[in-house]
């Protein structure tokens, strides 16, 4: 007769398959936990400071502060933002839309401008600049003369009458002359002082005082072409295009400089960005 | 947060770069070296001279400018205006070739400012549903866009997430702060304006409401449509306006897009009768209208004025929003509003159109593109490239019968606000299809055939006689004779040459108007023909393979003292100046040539610039 000992029922429950299976099962569980572990839960904040942000928000564009009805709403709507826009990150809804892509890029140029506007200009970079780009800063030349027009559908004869009328003109004291008594009558005016070179402009036509530059004072000169006709001009006074102080026009050399700069370092950024790409270009097939 | 704030001093900066710091203070002394001093006798008191501007235009603050991506700003407008270069839709900069003088910049006070607002990140209003699709950079989403908010207009149902009343005053305080910044007196005008845009069912009864004073001196806030598409209710908030001690006065533009209402002859906009208080307030507070822009001249229209061989002159008749309709003539151009006036004179003892006229360009680029060798489109993408011009349709509008016009001609002492405003609210305007063609106009009971040769004549004019825009009253005629009128015209001197001056007089004979077009000068020396009053042809012609001119025909000045042969001093009559220039390529014809492509057949390859002067009105004792 074979009796069975403890021994040997822990043995026989030890070799039962069904106990291996249950075992293997567990160990499977355990193992797929632990190579997966459970889904965690994303989590979006609602801070103190995000709760002032958006209550700083509602008062700048609204002036009053915001109710406590409102209040939940914009919080429940940044929540809804923050969710959904999550999502479509994940799902990579932003890869091909042309307006996200200029909104990044514009985020990415306001940093940009922020990081060269920590850069204050000195006095010594200032002058440099000054001097480096003085065409920038000079003002428009002027102009101080009078003129005796020619109209040009009066005059049949129109070269004779222009040169009789020089000869008069050279012929006799300027300044107490009765200039108006002379040539044809003209709206805009016979007599200019101190005017810029787009005064001038704007009153004879383009080009006219770009004309006058190369004029002798103090002498009637030949016949200037206006769209208007011809001009006898005697100039008395004409100052060229000259470069104001340094300390007159501080304020806008510094703004000048700053936009310069801030152009350069965001192309400097940008290149230093461009180097990370390699452009492939495909050809056709 | 640190990051914004630095952004937002970022902006400070770059909006402090464009202020300009010239201060009334500063005018006292440069005055004196700014103006040129004019052979006139000092015995006269009035010496006006011809400033040209721009009275109509839009930028990003309005709604339809932001949906075709145009992202200029009020500065930008102002900085055009003054001669500097801009970015444009299409991505290149353009520029003007010269400066204006003033400039009202006149953004829709509908949704004023709210579209770069929606599409400032975090901003509330960017949360409205609409929001989203207004902003789109695409043709299709950008053109539903516009139609759904003109719709709101059309129908006077506003799309309220869209007005709040806080944000509308802040904008305004906007539009008033770019104008101060840019002022510069005696110098470069800029006045203070919007656009009332009542379009009622698509029919265009648009106003551009202008401003005298700056900062502190106008109301908090604009009267636009959508407090009241009628023009009368508009009327009683420029009352108002007054009555507080801020001189305001309104503009009608496209009376062509009215369908016929704009100059009413039965009912006003409640279809009560008209009458006299209907006139008064009207003339008070519509002293002039703006005959030329880019959306057509409407001066007159050929089956108003069959025997007018120039009246069809960059006619756009169609509906706004209803492609392929023709819009009613009668009650859409001014000169039959004009004669309706005077029929409504003789028969009922009011005349509501007393207008004078200016041109203005209502470019939604903050550009002025009133040459034709520079036309650079209307409204953003609709039409920024050639292409777009030559086969786009924009609200139902075919692009390429849009006209590269025009501008606002004004005589004044000084270029101030105070200069500018009241020579528009005494009607010494004129008005130009783009170039800047200077027009006198003056009547008198005394004046000489030889009044002109005198070089002082403007001072003699305005001392025996009256300006253009003004009532000739009957006293001063002791001889029942005409009136003399005193016409002058210079070219622009970077245009072509003067062909003809003309009268278009208006009258009433035996309770019928009739109107007649009279050339009263001719160029190179020709007379009119007695019988025709028509000059003979003077061979101008253009080049059209380079658009070239010649200066051989054409004159510099045209001017004649002319008096009325059938004038008969016991009928009203009105007359007003119009002079043409020798003929020149249309933008259309400019772009096809660049392109080289064939040039268009539904549009003129050549154009003949104009200026029109305000009429003078004769009304029997």
């Amino acid at each position: 007769m074979y009796i069975l000992t403890n021994e040997d029922r822990y043995m026989k429950v030890l070799r039962d398959p069904l106990l291996h299976f249950l075992v293997l099962g567990v160990l499977l569980f355990l193992i797929y936990d632990w190579v997966n572990p459970e889904q965690k839960k994303s989590v979006i904040e609602i801070s103190p400071a995000l709760i002032s942000q958006i209550e700083q928000r509602w008062l700048l564009q609204w002036g009053r502060k915001s109710t406590e009805q409102e209040l939940d709403g914009l919080i429940e709507t940044h929540i809804r933002e923050q969710v959904l826009s999550r999502e479509a990150a994940a799902m990579e809804l932003d890869r091909d839309d042309v307006i996200i892509r200029r909104r990044l890029v514009q985020k990415l140029d306001f940093l940009l401008d922020d990081i060269s506007e920590l850069e204050e200009a000195d006095e010594s970079e200032l002058l440099e600049y000054y001097r480096r780009n003085s065409d920038l800063f000079k003002t428009e030349a002027l102009f101080s003369f009078q003129h005796v027009y020619i109209n040009p559908d009066k005059h049949v004869k129109k070269e004779k009458y222009v040169k009789d009328l020089l000869t008069q003109l050279k012929d006799e004291e300027t300044d107490t002359k009765e200039i108006k008594n002379y040539g044809d009558l003209f709206v805009g005016g016979i007599k200019f002082t101190r005017q810029s070179l787009s005064q001038v402009n704007r009153i004879f036509g383009r080009g006219f005082a770009e004309s006058l530059i190369a004029l002798n004072l103090h002498e009637w000169s030949k016949p200037i072409q206006s769209g208007y006709g011809f001009h006898l001009i005697y100039p008395s006074f004409h100052q060229a295009p000259m470069l104001p102080e340094f300390s007159d026009i501080h304020e806008q050399v510094g703004k000048h400089y700053l936009h310069k700069r801030r152009q350069e370092l965001k192309e400097k950024a940008y290149q230093q960005l461009r180097q990370r790409y390699e452009v492939k270009r495909i050809a056709f097939d | 947060m640190k990051k914004r704030s630095v952004l937002i001093l970022l902006l400070i900066l770059i909006g402090a770069c464009d202020r300009d710091e010239k201060k009334a203070q500063q005018y006292e002394s440069e005055h004196s070296n700014s103006v040129a001093e004019v052979a006139v006798e000092k015995n006269s008191t009035v010496s006006r001279s011809a400033w040209f501007g721009e009275t109509h235009v839009h930028t990003n603050m309005s709604f339809d400018a932001y949906i075709f991506n145009v992202r200029a700003t009020l500065d930008d407008a102002y900085r055009y205006a003054k001669g500097e270069s801009i970015t444009h839709t299409s991505g290149e900069m353009i520029q003007s070739s010269r400066p204006v003088d003033f400039m009202a910049v006149t953004d829709h006070a509908e949704y004023l400012g709210i579209l770069p607002m929606i599409a400032e990140e975090d901003n509330p209003l960017s949360g409205v549903p609409i929001a989203q699709e207004l902003i789109s950079t695409e043709k299709k989403k950008a053109d539903a866009a516009f139609a759904k908010i003109a719709t709101s207009l059309y129908k006077d149902r506003p799309i309220e997430e869209l007005k709040p009343s806080a944000v509308e005053k802040t904008n305004w305080q906007i539009v008033v702060d770019a104008a101060e910044r840019h002022y510069q007196p005696g110098k470069f005008t800029t006045l203070v304006g919007y656009e009332w845009t009542s379009i009622p069912d698509n029919r265009n009864l648009h106003r551009n409401v202008i401003f005298r004073g700056g900062k502190g001196a106008v109301p908090e806030l604009p009267f636009s449509s959508l407090d009241s598409p009628r023009p009368e209710e508009l009327w009683n908030y420029m009352d108002d306006v007054r009555a507080q001690g801020m001189p305001v006065l309104a503009i009608p533009h496209n009376a062509n897009l009215s369908d016929g209402l704009m100059f009413p002859i039965e009912t006003d906009s409640w279809g009560k009768p008209l009458d006299a208080n209907y006139a008064q307030a009207r003339n008070r507070n519509e002293p002039l209208v703006e005959i030329s822009q880019i959306k057509g001249s409407s001066e007159t229209h050929p089956a108003l004025s069959p025997n007018d061989e120039w009246a069809n002159f960059e006619i756009v008749e169609g509906i706004i929003g209803l492609p392929d309709t023709i819009g009613k003539s009668q009650g859409g151009y001014a000169r039959r509003a004009y004669l309706d006036g005077l029929a409504l004179e003789d028969a009922r003892g009011f005349n509501p159109y007393k207008f004078g006229v200016i041109g203005a360009t209502d470019s939604h680029n903050a550009s002025v593109p009133s040459d034709e060798n520079n036309y650079t489109g209307k409204v953003g993408i609709a039409d920024d490239t050639p292409e777009h011009r030559r086969t786009g349709v924009t609200g139902g509008l075919v692009s390429r019968t849009y006209s590269a016009s025009g501008l606002a001609g004004v005589w004044a002492e000084e270029n101030t606000r105070a200069g500018i405003f009241d020579a528009m609210a005494r009607k010494e305007t004129f008005a130009t299809s783009g170039p800047r063609i200077k027009l006198r106009f003056f009547a008198g009971w005394d004046f000489s055939d030889q009044v002109m040769t005198k070089s002082d004549w403007p001072a003699l004019a305005y001392e025996n006689g009256v300006h253009m825009g003004s009532e000739l009253e009957v006293e001063g005629n002791t001889k029942n004779n005409s009136p003399a009128f005193l016409i002058w015209a210079q070219k622009d001197p970077d245009e072509a040459s003067l062909q003809r001056l003309q009268v278009v007089k208006g009258w009433v004979e035996n309770g019928v108007t009739r109107e007649q077009v009279i050339d009263v000068a001719c160029s190179d020396g020709s007379l009119p023909d007695p019988l025709t009053h028509r000059c003979p042809n003077n061979g101008a012609s253009v080049n059209l393979s380079d658009c070239s001119t010649s200066n051989d025909s054409g004159d510099v000045e045209l001017a004649r003292v002319w008096r009325d042969p059938k004038f008969e001093a016991s009928q009203q009559a009105f007359y007003y100046a119009r002079v043409l220039q020798n003929p020149t390529c249309r933008w259309t014809t400019w772009d096809a040539l660049r392109k080289g492509w064939e040039f268009l057949e539904d549009v003129p390859a050549t154009i003949q610039e104009r200026a029109w002067s305000s009429p003078i009105w004769y009304r029997p004792g």
